[in-house]
């Protein structure tokens, strides 16, 4: 995957980082699972166009769902809580 | 009167000017790169061993004879001419049927790529064409660089030709054990101490004094051997030992244009037991389906080698966890239709036939099951190249966090076989392709099938 690709992947997750680190409050375990759930978001997407590369379609669909899907919750359980959290206040 | 510079001297010591301007920075460069290892590179998890992780008892072990003892030209001694003669009929019989049924991966396109893949090359020799300018006849002395600079650009070189990994096993009282005896055209392979190399009617005499074996592999396509045992799988096997004779005089060349001697396979399958060498050489490991497995293309590799007098720095042998990984992967025995393959949870020191070469501990084959297969699909099959786990591009990052497990948690080591059936070789009827070999004319493949940028990326 393209290098420009991944600078804008980048920029937009620091952005939304520097957004989270702004205007919400988050317990270490928030951080943890957050960041943890990037990461594995990230992965799931650099394998996942990888495979498609590598014409192993039916290992990018298995990325996607192995490596994505568990990101996505981890994801949204270290950010839906304060972000519900800041509304509330 | 001032003596004049003629036009001629003037540029000559301009020359030295520029040149003692331009070795400033360079003498700079050099002290920085020599401090830079010699040799693969490659990530630190790989270990660098003294002994391989394969098991040898030098005592045990003698030269062989390629042509006496290997299937591929004695199999007939094993199996007899009446079996050969059926065998043969069958290869026959299949190949024309599936070539008229129009059978995927048999038709008429995939026969014809196979007849292109099999020609264009360079006849391959023992002393190689013996046409590059030596230093001798350049009124210059031949090439003096140390043994690690000496690696460094034959790495380079070679690799410019189109090799994928480059190494280098000296020659000693045990090494020289995997010379073969005799070559597969039956000359008797001959170790004197001799100036000059020496090819007569039935005999190549290789000079003492030529004491190194560049041992280098060349890339299969994994995406098209995936297509196993079709002729469209295996012609990349064809293409691969076509470029490798290629490289081979080339390589020769080279060597002799730095005043070296570079003494070739003579045909297919010469000079020594490539696996062993390649395993001495760090270029890899010994594998369950007893061939070289590598850390950067996995099975997708033919192993070649070249004798010369070059003084080169030796490549150790490598621990990547291969071996031990193939313990408990039993992927290419399982898929081998044959069921040549071992299925013992350990190497053993015991052979399965004359074909093998006792004095080491391996996964041995039965080569004459395997060859059997052969006659009966019309190809050599690769199958069991094609399911391995290490065959993959390596675009993917979870290659490298594969390749980082394997070589640092032996205890992952079945669930990440699991999780490669999973992603990449659900099972298949016997004999069967992983893959459509009528989609394979419809994919955007890079030259020759193969990502020359697969150990750079790798080691980056
Ligand atoms: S080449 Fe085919 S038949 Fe031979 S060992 Fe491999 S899978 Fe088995
Ligand atoms: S398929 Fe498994 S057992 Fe066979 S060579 Fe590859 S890693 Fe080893």
């Amino acid at each position: 995957m393209s290098v420009i690709f991944w600078l804008i992947l980048g920029a937009l997750v620091a952005v939304g980082f520097a957004y989270v680190v702004k205007n919400w409050k988050l317990t270490w375990y928030e951080w943890v699972l957050a960041i943890l759930g990037v990461l594995l978001i990230l992965w799931s997407v650099q394998n996942y166009s990888a495979s498609q590369l590598e014409h192993e379609f039916r290992a990018a669909t298995y990325f996607l769902v192995m490596l994505g899907v568990p990101g996505l919750i981890l994801a949204a359980i270290g950010l839906v809580l304060p972000a519900m959290r800041a509304k509330k206040g | 009167m001032p003596e004049n510079l003629t036009r001629r001297e003037f540029i000559k010591d301009l020359g030295k000017l520029g040149a003692a301007a331009s070795l400033a920075p360079m003498v700079a460069l050099g002290e920085q790169s020599s401090d830079k290892s010699v040799g693969l590179k490659r990530p630190s998890f790989i270990k660098e061993v003294d002994k391989p992780t394969t098991e040898i008892d030098w005592d045990l072990m003698e030269r062989m004879s390629e042509r006496e003892r290997t299937c591929r030209r004695s199999f007939v001694k094993y199996v007899g001419q009446d079996r050969l003669d059926k065998l043969t009929e069958i290869r026959n019989q299949n190949t024309d049927k599936w070539l008229k049924e129009d059978k995927p991966g048999y038709t008429l396109k995939d026969v014809a790529i196979k007849s292109g893949s099999g020609s264009g090359y360079m006849s391959q020799s023992y002393l190689g064409p013996q046409s590059a300018k030596t230093p001798e006849k350049l009124g210059v002395a031949k090439y003096s660089g140390s043994p690690e600079e000496a690696l460094q650009i034959l790495q380079s070189a070679m690799r410019h030709f189109g090799a994928a990994t480059v190494g280098v096993v000296e020659l000693d009282a045990h090494t020289e054990k995997l010379i073969y005896s005799q070559d597969p055209d039956g000359k008797y392979m001959q170790i004197l101490d001799v100036d000059e190399p020496l090819e007569t009617d039935d005999t190549r005499v290789i000079p003492k004094k030529a004491r190194w074996v560049i041992t280098y592999t060349v890339q299969m396509s994994q995406e098209t051997l995936n297509l196993a045992p079709t002729i469209l799988g295996s012609q990349t096997t064809t293409l691969t030992y076509r470029r490798a004779r290629n490289i081979q005089n080339r390589t020769q060349e080279f060597l002799r244009g730095l005043g070296y001697m570079g003494l070739g396979e003579a045909s297919t399958n010469a000079t020594g037991i490539a696996p062993a060498f390649g395993v001495m050489a760090g270029l890899g490991e010994l594998s369950r389906y007893n061939r070289l497995l590598t850390p950067e293309y996995g099975s997708m590799v033919r192993v070649f080698k070249i004798i010369t007098d070059l003084p080169l720095a030796p490549t150790k042998p490598i621990d990547a966890g291969l071996l031990e990984f193939c313990k408990r992967c039993l992927k290419c025995a399982d898929h081998c239709p044959s069921k040549a393959l071992s299925f013992d949870t350990e190497p053993t020191w015991k052979t399965q036939g004359e074909w093998n070469n006792p004095g080491h501990k391996a996964f041995f084959e039965d080569s004459v099951k395997c060859r059997n297969y052969w006659y009966e699909v019309g190809t050599n099959c690769g199958i069991c190249f094609a399911v391995c786990p290490f065959a993959s591009q390596n675009l993917a990052s979870w290659s490298k966090f594969r390749n980082y497990m394997t070589a640092t948690v032996p205890g992952f080591d079945k669930t990440l076989v699991s999780i490669d059936d999973l992603l990449y070789t659900p099972y298949t009827e016997f004999g069967k392709p992983q893959k459509d070999p009528e989609e394979w004319w419809k994919l955007n493949l890079p030259d020759y099938g193969i990502d020359t940028y697969q150990s750079v990326r790798g080691n980056s």
